[in-house]
């Protein structure tokens, strides 16, 4: 103790002197500034700024990730312009305007002709972000507007927010809907149609217009629009009837685009390939020319067919549309008069029903509503893949492909893990050099993830994927390769007769010769497997399994295999440390009770250690995969893409293909929020995603927590 | 095992271990060993595959001899020798006009065709480093421009029969059929047929229209959409020439219009056209550089070519010396100089904004490459060639030597002795570096093969300064891509680990005080219920992953800092200041408030006190800035645009002897009274009351208090920046010594002074600490100010949205946890019997936190620290999505930076596999490696040793 605490008597006092008279002496207080209130401040303080900066990021990514899908009314936005327009509050700030604006502001706020409910005292404006859509006919599907321009906001009571497949939202009124069917018919002079009429539908009698298209001599082609539904609130009951069917047609056109003829598409790749296989074969000799000409016959067969089943699913789908172009629905913008068209290049056609994804009232809606829309948004995230350069619709191909990366991932880690740790418990001599290599592994932990990513490209995509596509770069010349087997033989029974020799007598321990004989024989050992993985690196038989591929690379880039391998390497020592420390938590008395038993050591370690070890091989999995979840520096070099146009898994054989790359929420979260072009419809996605990516790692980090806990008390000690 | 049933009825059997058992246990030792040792061994080996990829950039180039022969043709006195792409032949163009092809295997000649029919003889050439363009000039006093050069085809359709036995690799000289001229046919390693063959195309002769009499030099640039010709005719008249050429829409020759533009060009004294050893257009066509033998270079201003005026002349080389050779580099900036002793220079056009010069440039000799340096011996550097895809050159002597370098790296490729041991009159790079070509006097010419491994990069210029094409001066700069073609890569990673450390020292200037001092609170005075919910929470967000981070920061908090920049630099010390206040105001409290029981109440307290002073800190930034950034009336008068220029002899002496005038020597010019405005220095006019003046002041808010404004360094002194910076440490410094001193006093204490007494003894004495902090601050700051220091040369600057400032406090959020809970376990690992021993003796709570369970845990604390280090120093996401990544190395708060991840994690998707650039970003990355290595393995020694002590105690 120092000086002044010695000096200082606490409350408790021990002095002598005191003690003699300490009825009259009060205590003696401690002085103030021992007390260290200050600092002690400062640390509290230190808490409080620490915590304080979780609980505010977690704050805002809840609060802005929730938010994003709940529901907000249109505003109907006139300006003193005399302009208006119909827009989604997205946000406001404040900003400072160009220097002269600012000082008539300032001019305008002393004089009291501004109001301060839009401009603060020093010259800033306050501006609010209009969501506007229709990016068919608007520049920008946002527009700031300074709060001091706008004249009057109102809600309009019938307009509408159509979140539709293609450009975006259109906001607008819903004014009919039409049914547009074209006929062609023969023998009737065109002068005979008539153009405006009623015609008898299901929903009763409804008008008709009739257009025209083309007069031959063979016949005339018809295109009669008969309104189903007129005015807001029909129209929109009507939709609401409709859009089921509609709904899913186009995921009946979806599905057969994309998996049936995707199905075709790979078949007929196959055979492709096969053909090309064949024709490699041929040129070097290994076939003969009929052989070759039997493989071009049975490719044209299979192309025959497969053409056929193409046209068929085409026709279908030419079915499907046609039905699907039926039915329009007329929304108008009200400012621009404008309806939302078919198509970018054909303005003047309305808009198929199917193209709706969702509509959404734009007026003050119930809560209940709200919350449909709300969680039909979210599962619609969820569920469903990423449209607009992934700014709207789901982020399921992104989960799907985070969490197949992290299985693959927790297949690989964790038997590496354990085997890992059981040797550097169970087997290997403590000593000097395992404590070096297990200070070497806690380190790795402490390597910078995009290390392991530059090795993953490296390494696995450059190296072993190139080598898997077309076989080794530079391969041993035959008779080089066959003198290398000889003498791994050689180098292995060397070895072997060795280790017999260095075998000690049982109960003997091993005398000066036989440990030299031991070390050279694991030094043999070492070159004997040095020359096998030479051997097969460079093996002059093997010519890749992807040949046939080449130039462009199967194995020999980024994909999901690499990502999980290189993650597993990243995580490994999480997994090792875990495990170790799980088995090193075993009391030894359980272990000896197994040998007492008679047990061998591996019977030990199958039936006593690991079951007792296995929450901690739990916990070490789980932190594993949560980290896997959120990295994204190596992947962004060994397999994660902004798009993935296919799915790792698909329902054909081989169903599984590791070569692919994938979607990873993380890399989402930066690729979407950064290098998005449209980087304001992006944000609401990036948030949402964020806020699954957290929950997603702290789900699982809990889960290793709560498994930590658990373990500690079944074994009633604490681990180190 | 049931054996127990039986063994009260009868003798125990010994039973036997069953082979099964036996073999799986076998089986499992072997599984589980060599398992465990190839996992340990693949994750060593990261590194060495690391150090495998990185370590052929620093492996010298190979070279091998590969023949020699003798072929007088091509010893004859030629235009130029170049070698094909493939390095199967090579082509001379001779003097009278004959194109000439030779197999690169035997020397034999292939074929020979008069190219050139003119009837005037060529008197000078010129080559364009890259297409093959070529220009004449002919002794009548026109120029041709033409394009002599190899074309690659391949043998589609049929292969012709006498060519169906060739193997891969074969080589042969082929006729060709229908007329498609000689050429060298190979049989490619995927089995097609491909034919290299010269080709020659000139143009009509161009009649110069200035001057008289033949072409003594010329010099040509072609690029994709200029051209650049240059000549020097008999009568002394020095004429640049663009060029434009017309293509015309029904196919053909494209039309060329030449535009003449005489250079004011006389000879210098005592010298004649003799004299003269070259004359060279710079590759923009901003220069036009005349060389003498002895050196001199005049340098003539062509950026607007009717206006083009001399602009310098120069010596280039050592007195006594003579030039010997020229070569240009790709891209036409640099050249090649070589000398009498084998010295030779690289030389360009630097910018310099200080140049007595019209254009402000200046020819410097950046590149020095000194033969006696390497060999020993000095001969003439006798021919030069340069390389068509990289800054290659190739340099032969005297002596038979040939040395193939690297200009920007300065890397030696290859040095290869020509067999012959005699003068060597033309060499030739292979167009891919993989081989050099020299022709000896004798008529014997050598043939090597090169392997030039990395040229572009080596330790010279990975890790020290380089004097880049046209900077003002060497720099370390890391560029690795342009536009350009012909730019020059610029390697160097230190910029990368500038980056780096200086990411890594701000987060953690930042998060070691925070996350160490939360511990402290957390492990000594937090009540258990708290510290159960607040630890967890914590290390949770230790998983946090840092793109989330990441984006946050780049998309909430860069927003805030810029718009609340003087608040949030004022809420790093009034934050501090507030709750120590309120620390001192605690005093005052009733005891049954501050007694041990109710520490949840002080807890409250402080966590309201920080969050008031903070927000009362960040909105009350415009007070800081009106007492500190007021600009003065030359700064105002300045930004509005009043002023005028300064008479050249009234400049401030010290202006001669600097290149550029960066942001610093702005600032001293202006603290002068002037300022620097468009290559001019100039000095304020008018006046405030000037109403336009004033109109533009007010209009613009120029005479608005500013921070941003003085951290561009447009208005403003010395003085704020050193006050702000000397403030935390004078704070620092007055809080250690009152420590020292409160000892004392507390020793001295009159115990019967109240304890209202005391705390008002404390706040007074908090008071006064806090002015007088403020005054010797102040001071300090101005005897900085009176030193001529300016604080915005290095840790201020001009102000980036995505900065430092906000990547420190991103990085920290992501690094306090860490720091947090590792000293958190170390402390709360210090012995319960250590804390009731101390507090027994009389120690108040504080003090034994500080004195007793502190320095048990430091070592713990520390390596808490190095492990929170180590993190930074490899985190990517943030800085990737925080930082604008530019590689600039300044220590300015408020400057970008990309650091080694962001680096790698940037280019690397994008680098060609094993490219030069491929391996210098592997190399980020095992430098990022060994970085987190060695500190990671301080960190865990140092944990180790605590264990081992903790364990004792």
């Amino acid at each position: 103790m120092t000086q002044a605490s010695r000096d200082s008597p606490g409350p408790t006092d021990a002095n002598g002197a005191s003690s003699v008279d300490a009825q009259r002496v009060a205590p003696r207080r401690t002085p103030l500034s021992v007390r260290g209130e200050p600092m002690l401040w400062l640390t509290g303080m230190a808490l409080t700024l620490s915590v304080a900066a979780v609980v505010a990021l977690l704050g805002v990514v809840l609060w802005q990730g929730s938010l994003t899908f709940w529901p907000k009314p249109l505003r109907w936005v006139e300006l003193k312009t005399g302009e208006a327009f119909l827009g989604l509050p997205t946000r406001a700030e404040l900003y400072t305007p160009e220097p002269a604006r600012k000082a008539a502001i300032i001019k305008g706020l002393r004089d009291g002709d501004i109001s301060s409910a839009v401009a603060t005292p020093n010259g800033r404006l306050r501006r609010r972000l209009y969501r506007v859509g229709n990016k068919e006919f608007n520049n920008q599907p946002f527009r700031w507007v300074d709060l001091i321009d706008i004249a009057q906001v109102s809600t309009p009571t019938n307009a509408l927010l159509l979140e539709r497949t293609q450009w975006g939202v259109w906001l607008g009124e819903p004014e009919r809907i039409v049914r547009v069917t074209e006929h062609a018919l023969k023998d009737v002079n065109p002068s005979d149609i008539e153009l405006t009429g009623e015609l008898p539908t299901r929903w009763g009698i409804k008008p008709v217009a009739r257009e025209i298209l083309e007069a031959t001599d063979a016949g005339v082609r018809v295109r009669e629009v008969v309104t189903v539904a007129k005015g807001a609130r029909d129209t929109l009951a009507m939709l609401r009837q409709l859009q089921p069917e509609a709904a899913a047609r186009r995921r009946r056109i979806i599905r057969l685009k994309r998996s049936d003829i995707g199905w075709v598409n790979t078949r007929l790749e196959r055979e492709r390939l096969a053909l090309r296989s064949a024709q490699m074969r041929r040129s070097s000799g290994k076939i003969s020319d009929a052989a070759l000409a039997k493989s071009h016959q049975r490719f044209d067969e299979r192309k025959q067919s497969l053409d056929a089943e193409y046209a068929g699913i085409e026709r279908e789908i030419a079915a499907i549309e046609r039905e699907d172009n039926r039915w329009r629905v007329v929304v108008t913008d009200p400012a621009s008069k404008r309806f939302a068209p078919i198509a970018q290049t054909t303005p003047n056609d309305p808009m198929r029903i199917s193209q709706i994804v969702r509509s959404v009232p734009g007026g003050e809606l119930r809560v209940r509503d709200k919350l449909g829309v709300y969680f039909s948004r979210w599962w619609e995230f969820i569920a469903s893949a990423p449209r607009e350069a992934n700014t709207e619709g789901g982020v399921f191909p992104v989960i799907f492909g985070t969490v197949m990366m992290t299985m693959l991932l927790s297949v690989i880690v964790v038997p590496l893990g354990v085997v890992a740790a059981l040797y550097l418990r169970e087997y290997a001599r403590q000593g000097v050099v395992v404590s070096i290599v297990r200070i070497a592994i806690n380190n790795l932990a402490g390597v910078p993830s995009i290390v392991y990513g530059v090795f993953g490209l490296g390494f696995f995509c450059y190296t072993l994927g190139a080598w898997i596509d077309k076989g080794p770069q530079n391969p041993w010349p035959a008779n080089i390769w066959a003198l290398g087997l000889g003498g791994m033989g050689l180098i292995g029974l060397g070895a072997a007769a060795l280790g017999l020799f260095a075998r000690p007598r049982a109960g003997s321990s091993r005398n000066v010769k036989q440990r030299l004989a031991a070390f050279c024989a694991a030094a043999m050992w070492l070159g004997a497997a040095a020359i096998v993985v030479g051997l097969i690196a460079y093996s002059p038989f093997f010519d890749g399994f992807f040949r046939v591929r080449l130039p462009s690379p199967t194995f020999g880039t980024k994909g999901i295999l690499w990502s999980s391998l290189t993650l597993a390497l990243l995580t490994l020592p999480v997994v090792v440390v875990a495990t170790e420390e799980a088995i090193s938590a075993v009391p030894g008395s359980m272990r000896e009770g197994s040998y007492g038993c008679g047990a061998s050591k591996w019977q030990t370690i199958r039936r006593i250690v690991l079951p007792m070890a296995a929450p901690g091989v739990m916990t070490g999995m789980i932190l594993a995969i949560a980290r896997g979840a959120g990295e994204v520096a190596p992947l962004m070099l060994v397999g994660a893409v902004k798009l993935a146009p296919e799915l790792p898994f698909e329902p054909h054989f081989p169903f599984l293909h590791l070569e692919r790359s994938f979607m990873h929420l993380g890399f989402h979260i930066y690729d979407v929020g950064f290098q998005s072009p449209d980087s304001e419809a992006a944000r609401p996605i990036v948030w949402t995603t964020t806020l699954l990516l957290i929950f997603v790692v702290f789900v699982l980090n809990l889960a290793a927590i709560v498994l930590r806990s658990r373990m500690r008390r079944r074994l009633g000690v604490r681990a180190v | 095992m049931d054996a127990n049933a039986h063994s009260s009825l009868s003798p125990t059997k010994r039973r036997k271990t069953t082979w099964m058992v036996r073999f799986a246990d076998r089986v499992s030792t072997v599984v589980i060993t060599v398992g465990g040792l190839t996992v340990v061994a693949a994750v060593l080996g990261i590194a060495v595959y690391l150090v495998s990829v990185v370590a052929s950039l620093f492996t010298p180039g190979e070279s091998a001899l590969v023949t020699t022969f003798t072929a007088s043709d091509l010893a004859s006195p030629a235009l130029f020798i170049e070698v094909d792409e493939f390095g199967s032949s090579a082509m001379q163009l001779t003097n009278d006009g004959q194109l000439r092809l030779f197999s690169l295997a035997t020397g034999e000649r292939i074929a020979a065709k008069q190219v050139f029919t003119e009837s005037a003889a060529i008197t000078c050439h010129a080559r364009s480093v890259r297409n093959g363009a070529i220009a004449l000039g002919l002794a009548d006093g026109t120029t041709v421009l033409g394009s002599v050069r190899f074309e690659t085809t391949f043998l589609t359709g049929d292969e012709p029969a006498e060519l169906r036995d060739m193997r891969v690799g074969d080589r042969r000289q082929w006729g060709g059929v229908g007329g498609g001229g000689e050429g060298v046919v190979e049989r490619t390693p995927i089995g097609q047929l491909r034919v290299v063959r010269a080709v020659s195309s000139f143009a009509k002769p161009v009649r110069l229209r200035k001057g008289a009499g033949a072409v003594r030099f010329v010099d040509y640039h072609r690029a994709p959409n200029k051209e650049y010709l240059v000549a020097l005719r008999d009568d002394g008249s020095l004429l640049l020439n663009l060029v434009r050429r017309t293509e015309s829409l029904m196919g053909g020759a494209p039309r060329l219009r030449v535009r003449t533009y005489p250079l004011p060009f006389t000879l210098p004294k005592g010298r004649t056209l003799a004299d003269i050893a070259g004359v060279y257009v710079t590759g923009d066509g901003a220069s036009v550089l005349v060389m003498y033998r002895d050196g001199l270079v005049q340098r003539f201003d062509t950026r607007d070519p009717k206006r083009a005026a001399l602009a310098q002349t120069t010596t280039i080389l050592d007195k006594g010396r003579t030039i010997t050779s020229i070569g240009k580099l790709l891209g036409s900036r640099t050249f090649v100089i070589g000398d009498d002793t084998g010295d030779v220079f690289g030389v360009f056009v630097a910018r310099n904004d200080f140049a007595q010069t019209p254009d402000r440039k200046t020819l410097v000799r950046a590149h020095e490459f000194r033969a006696g340096a390497t060999s020993g011996l000095t001969t003439a550097a006798t021919a030069i060639d340069a390389s068509t895809r990289s800054r290659t050159f190739v340099v032969a002597d005297a002596h038979g030597e040939v040395t193939v370098r690297n200009m920007t790296s300065h890397a030696r490729v290859a040095r290869l002795v020509h067999p012959d041991g005699g003068r060597i009159i033309d060499v030739a790079l292979f167009p891919k570096v993989d081989g050099a070509l020299a022709v000896a006097q004798s008529g014997d010419v050598a043939i090597w093969r090169l392997n030039p491994g990395h040229p572009e990069a080596s330790a010279a210029n990975l890790f020290g300064k380089v004097w880049y094409e046209g900077d003002a001066a060497p720099s370390f700069i890391y560029q690795s891509s342009s536009g350009d073609d012909a730019a020059e890569p610029k390697f160097s990673v230190v910029p990368l680990l500038f980056g780096t450390v200086k990411a890594t020292f701000y987060t953690m200037l930042l998060a070691i005080p925070l996350g160490v001092l939360a511990a402290i609170y957390t492990s000594e005075f937090l009540t258990p219920k708290l510290r159960a919910a607040v630890k967890p929470s914590l290390e949770m967000m230790a998983s946090l992953p840092s793109v989330v981070l990441g984006f946050i920061a780049a998309m909430l908090l860069a927003p805030l800092v810029r718009d609340w920049l003087p608040g949030v630099l004022l809420a790093f010390a009034a934050v501090p200041i507030g709750v120590l206040t309120g620390a001192h105001l605690w005093h005052f409290a009733p005891t049954r408030w501050t007694s041990r029981d109710a520490a949840s109440g002080r807890l409250a307290m402080i966590a309201a006190l920080t969050i008031v002073s903070s927000a009362v800190a960040i909105s009350a930034g415009g007070l800081l800035e009106s007492m500190l950034f007021n600009p003065s009336e030359t700064d105002v008068l300045l930004r509005a645009g009043a002023y005028e220029p300064l008479p050249r002899e009234q400049w401030p002496a010290w202006l001669g002897d600097i290149a550029t005038i960066d942001a610093a020597a702005g600032r001293k010019l202006r603290a002068e009274g002037f300022a620097y405005r468009d290559g001019v220095v100039v000095k304020p006019a008018g006046s405030l009351d000037d109403p336009t003046i004033a109109a533009t002041v007010r209009d613009n808010g120029f005479d608005r208090p500013s921070m941003r404004a003085w951290l561009d360094g447009v208005i403003g002194g010395a003085w704020p920046g050193w006050f702000l910076l000397a403030f935390p440490f004078c704070a620092i410094a007055m809080s250690m010594a009152l420590t020292r001193v409160a000892g004392q006093v507390a020793r001295r204490v009159d115990r019967r002074i109240s304890q209202r007494g005391e705390a008002c003894v404390e706040l007074g004495k908090f008071t006064l600490s806090l002015i007088l902090t403020l005054a010797i601050a102040a001071i300090v700051a101005s005897a900085m100010t009176a030193a001529g220091l300016d604080v915005r040369d290095s840790i201020f600057g001009a102000y980036q949205q995505r900065n430092t400032l906000v990547v420190a406090i991103a990085m920290a959020v992501a690094v306090i946890p860490i720091i947090y809970t590792i000293s958190d376990d170390a402390m709360t690992s210090v012995p319960a019997s250590m804390r009731s021993a101390s507090l027994g003796a009389g120690a108040t709570r504080w003090q034994t936190a500080v004195r007793v369970v502190l320095p048990i845990a430091m070592s713990g604390v520390f390596s808490a620290c190095m492990i929170g280090l180590g993190r930074a120093a490899g985190e990517t996401m943030i800085v990737l999505m925080a930082t604008g990544n530019t590689p600039i190395m300044s220590w300015s708060l408020f400057d970008g930076l990309r650091t080694l991840s962001a680096n790698i994690a940037v280019e690397l998707p994008e680098a060609p596999r094993d490219s030069t650039h491929y391996r210098v970003l592997f190399l980020c990355g095992l430098s990022l490696f060994i970085i987190t290595f060695v500190i990671n393995t301080v960190a865990e020694v140092v944990r180790q040793r605590v264990r081992k002590r903790s364990a004792m105690l």
